[in-house]
């Protein structure tokens, strides 16, 4: 039934419980062999090297810039990481090896390069004539992370341009408005400024050498302390909104919609722990299994399950046409109750999970309900992905909602208003993040958006390398989907915060892990040409942000989530963080080149 | 007219940016260009042409 074949260098793919049509769909991704990335680095390493050599050993070139970068601005200072020659040989490298003819690769590189001398030539432009007016003087620090912000930007957004996305799909009319988002956002922002000047003013060795390569490390981009301080302001306004407005017990009705590919090994075990919870709910529950083009019983193991569960009232509705989303969109069709929650076949709901996440639909502009999705442990990437799970869904998510800026609620749980959901336009077929896409959608009618780090379930963590590189090529890419389709509220004129903060900042933060282990090689070739007298200083600094940044958020999250145990998984976790960077690369070079279109 | 996705840069980081900078230092106001000229370290040809 499927006509979806494995790329080349997975020839036993589809033999892999995984592999489905959604991990690589049609028309948007193309085959990606496992060398792609590697040639990247390798080519990257000679573009960055000569380049640095040039800037660093030809008379000419360090007479004209004694800043050992491409930097025209004025400033103050005499040293920074060179991150304007980092972003141009990394586009040189990636687009030498994306999968695309070659006058569509040189197309995509001279456009990457133009924007990004033309954008930089801007901001060097209103640098001079600001210092000539007012006497404004950034230091080089300054100026080279603003660069690379640049040009994480400038990547993201030519590959949204070149790259074969979803066409753009017209946008939900919005029900409810919701209010002073943008004003939370700048008093959180100005409070993060005070907060990191306030540290700053205590001028730490460690801060200032920390700060030079801010945007190496794990704390993403933006000035060192400025981001942090953001997000931890917000995750404490998000938390004492929480405990402040306690939502009342709401029980109605609700439908518990499966989809199921080839789960027959593990579908009675989440249909038990359905019952589990729902003995702890009070309102009826009904379970829809969407069994999706499977060939290994799972209708019949479905079958047996249920006949031993007397609470959850389910059936099996039968889906031939592979792909998640088309399964979901039956199972909403299906549904004759006013509120919906859709797990995956191998999520397991802990038993408070129905009854915690169903209260917040007693707020009547409530749309979705996400939770933390735990690791079930004792799998080589479980202790990183507890880490992860606290630090993503146990603490930005937080801080997300306390702006009203949640934009992905994860599809493994997640509680719908029904009709919210339909009017949204259900899930989306034929590309990755359709779980993100609805969620972004029933936020912009203005419905709440809403993470619960309370609401607990257990999901599936990927136990090989292979099922890992399938899981975060398509988590990854999602972002870039979700973006194509949903550009209106990108490029029009509503003040979305989502829209005009909220994803372009996932689109720069996208392309920074894109180019984190790059920029890693990078700073080692810093450090092993030693270029310049500081060069040792720099490498030391590169690698203490790299490693020692997520740990400290990694740690913060796990604190304040009360698991002190996940703190034996940090070592792991700032090694994941380094897989999970190279995955992202792999993923962007999966994304298909398309001609150009207008969007 | 589609909204300038740079907009996002232009109003949402360079400014935070640029006001932090100043508040810690790593940037300055000074009276008049040729003031800090002394301090700054600028490009040969900037040099060249600010002196020209």
């Amino acid at each position: 039934m499927s006509s979806f074949s494995p790329p080349a260098s997975e020839p036993a793919a589809t033999s892999h419980r995984f592999w489905s049509v959604d991990s690589a769909p049609a028309r948007l991704t193309q085959p990606l062999s496992i060398w792609a990335a590697p040639a990247v680095l390798a080519l990257f390493t000679g573009v960055a090297a000569l380049l640095l050599l040039l800037v660093n050993r030809m008379p000419a070139l360090v007479e004209a810039f004694p800043n050992h970068d491409i930097v025209f601005s004025p400033y103050s200072g005499t040293h920074s990481v060179p991150l304007r020659i980092f972003v141009l040989s990394f586009y040189i490298a990636f687009a030498a090896v994306v999968g695309a003819g070659a006058l569509a690769r040189l197309r995509f590189l001279g456009e990457l390069i133009f924007t990004y001398v033309l954008v930089c030539g801007l901001f060097d432009l209103v640098n001079i004539l600001a210092w000539r007016s007012v006497g404004l003087l950034y230091s080089l620090h300054v100026v080279e992370i603003l660069s690379g912000l640049i040009g994480f930007f400038v990547f993201s957004l030519k590959l949204l341009d070149h790259g074969s996305m979803p066409a753009r799909a017209a946008v939900p009319e919005r029900r409810f408005v919701r209010r002073f988002a943008w004003l939370r956002l700048g008093v959180a922002m100005a409070g993060a400024i005070a907060v990191s000047v306030l540290v700053d003013g205590l001028d730490l060795p460690l801060i200032r050498d920390l700060r030079s390569v801010s945007l190496l490390g794990g704390t993403g981009p933006g000035v060192f302390l400025f981001l942090p301080a953001l997000f931890l302001l917000l995750y404490v306004w998000g938390t004492l909104t929480a405990w402040l407005g306690t939502p009342r017990p709401f029980t109605p009705p609700l439908t518990i919609v499966i989809p199921a590919h080839n789960e027959a090994h593990v579908i009675g075990r989440t249909l038990a722990a359905v019952e589990a919870a729902a003995r702890r709910y009070a309102g009826p529950v009904k379970v829809l299994v969407l069994d999706n083009n499977s060939t290994d019983g799972t209708a019949g193991a479905t079958e047996r399950a249920l006949a031993g569960l007397p609470l959850i009232h389910g059936r099996v509705l039968d889906v031939p046409t592979p792909g998640k989303a088309v399964a979901l969109n039956r199972g909403v069709a299906e549904t004759d109750t006013d509120y919906l929650i859709r797990i995956d076949a191998d999520t397991q709901v802990l038993p408070a999970a129905l009854s915690r996440a169903m209260r917040h639909f007693s707020d009547p502009q409530a749309g979705v309900v996400g939770g933390l999705p735990l690791p079930p442990g004792g799998g080589p990437f479980d202790r990183a992905r507890l880490l992860e799970v606290l630090l993503k869904h146990g603490y930005y998510q937080i801080a997300y909602g306390a702006i009203d800026g949640i934009v992905g609620v994860p599809g493994m749980f997640a509680a719908y208003r029904t009709e919210a959901l339909r009017a949204a336009g259900g899930f989306v077929q034929g590309m990755n993040g359709e779980d993100t896409d609805v969620s972004l959608r029933i936020g912009e009618m203005g419905y709440r958006v809403i993470g619960d780090p309370g609401v607990h379930y257990v999901s599936e963590v990927p136990v090989t390398y292979r099922h890992l590189r399938e899981q975060r090529m398509r988590w990854f890419r999602s972002v870039y989907h979700v973006c194509a389709r949903n550009r209106t509220y990108l490029d029009d004129w509503r003040p979305s915060l989502r829209g005009k903060a909220i994803l372009p900042f996932m689109l720069l933060n996208s392309a920074r892990r894109a180019m984190t282990v790059p920029l890693f090689i990078f700073g080692l070739l810093h450090l092993t040409l030693a270029l310049d007298a500081t060069a040792p200083l720099t490498g030391q600094a590169v690698l203490a942000v790299l490693l020692g940044a997520p740990a400290l958020m990694g740690a913060f999250a796990a604190l304040a989530n009360g698991r002190i145990g996940a703190l034996l998984g940090l070592p792991e976790y700032v090694l994941f963080r380094l897989l999970r960077s190279y995955l992202t690369l792999e993923s962007v070079l999966s994304i298909a080149f398309a001609p150009r279109r207008d969007a | 007219m589609r909204y300038p996705l740079w907009a996002f840069f232009f109003i949402l980081i360079l400014p935070p940016c640029t006001t932090h900078a100043l508040l810690i230092g790593e940037a300055e106001l000074s009276a008049a260009p040729s003031a800090p000229l002394a301090a700054a370290t600028v490009p040969a040809y900037w040099t060249h042409a600010v002196t020209r």
